[in-house]
């Protein structure tokens, strides 16, 4: 956990106080390459666990709990904090079905307005980053599952690696599947939004 | 859908390679602490990328308190939505397997 916090921390302070042009210019491709090579790990854990398809069979269809679990929190949460923010109900929804997923909500509601476009980035950026550092927690009180939700769309991919090492690999392959659902989920929900509540 | 296909692809490869023993034992024996050393230097990556980038740190300073406040209640609303659907799972599954029982 500790080593998860100095790790971002670091990151940001370095990016922000000493540019490196080097870095800067190849951030994305270190991050893609990275992410490759954690997942390639990911697999192998798969792969090295026995019992993990017979796990994963009792399962059967509650797997779909989770995803639907993460769709109904974040629109309640969003709907409630659009109360709390004064920021428009509409808009506070068409936010949270981001779920995480920052450059497609920031993209599709920027073309509303900037500000909502910057609204939605920062908060699906800072979502990310408060899942990166709660899912250790979440994991150990909560529940395995439980975690796999904060992360949203995102599941599947950059937070993969920290949700395989705070639970189970039988949990992460649950993990990449709601990533998936929820990924595909993502950009009809924002749209749904913007259609239902006239925002376009 | 590229990077989807591109993700199941590496799983699928990660866990093959390991069945078909194609890993040697002391890569075996260290994936978690290799998965530890990639994590946190992907970790920083993202940090860097977060800290170059000016739209963030700009917008952090006018809509940081709005932007946390739905980061926030969306966490924690997801955790509770779904510690809820598999509590009232677990019921109806313990009750249909008492029924099928009796």
């Amino acid at each position: 956990m500790l080593g998860i916090i100095i790790s971002i921390i670091s990151g940001g302070l370095l990016g922000y106080f000493f540019q490196n042009d080097y870095l800067t210019k190849n951030s994305d491709s270190l991050v893609s390459g990275g992410l490759c090579l954690l997942l390639l790990f990911v697999g192998m854990d798969i792969g090295n666990n026995q019992s993990l398809f017979s796990k994963l069979s009792k399962f059967g269809k509650k797997i779909w709990l989770l995803p639907i679990g993460t769709i109904i929190g974040s629109f309640l949460g969003g709907y409630i904090a659009s109360y709390i923010t004064k920021v428009h109900l509409g808009e506070g929804i068409a936010i949270s079905m981001g779920l995480g997923w920052y450059s497609l909500s920031a993209i599709e509601l920027s073309k509303i307005s900037a500000e909502l476009g910057s609204l939605a980035f920062l908060t699906n950026v800072i979502r990310e980053v408060l899942a990166i550092l709660t899912i250790p927690l979440v994991a150990k009180y909560i529940g395995h599952l439980e975690s796999v939700s904060v992360a949203g769309a995102t599941s599947m991919d950059t937070l993969l690696p920290i949700i395989n090492k705070s639970t189970s690999p039988d949990v992460a392959v649950i993990a990449f599947f709601s990533g998936i659902t929820l990924s595909t989920a993502v950009p009809f929900l924002v749209t749904a939004a913007i259609t239902f509540f006239h925002l376009g | 859908m590229r990077q989807i296909i591109l993700y199941v692809f590496i799983l699928i490869l990660g866990a093959t390679l390991v069945k078909k023993n194609l890993i040697p034992s002391f890569i075996k024996k260290r994936l978690s602490i290799l998965q530890t050393i990639s994590l946190f230097i992907l970790l920083g990556t993202m940090g860097y990328k977060i800290g170059i980038n000016e739209t963030i740190i700009r917008n952090f300073k006018n809509i940081g308190f709005q932007a946390s406040i739905f980061a926030i209640l969306t966490c924690i609303f997801s955790v509770l939505i779904t510690f809820i659907l598999f509590k009232i799972s677990k019921i109806f599954f313990e009750k249909s397997t008492v029924k099928k029982r009796g």
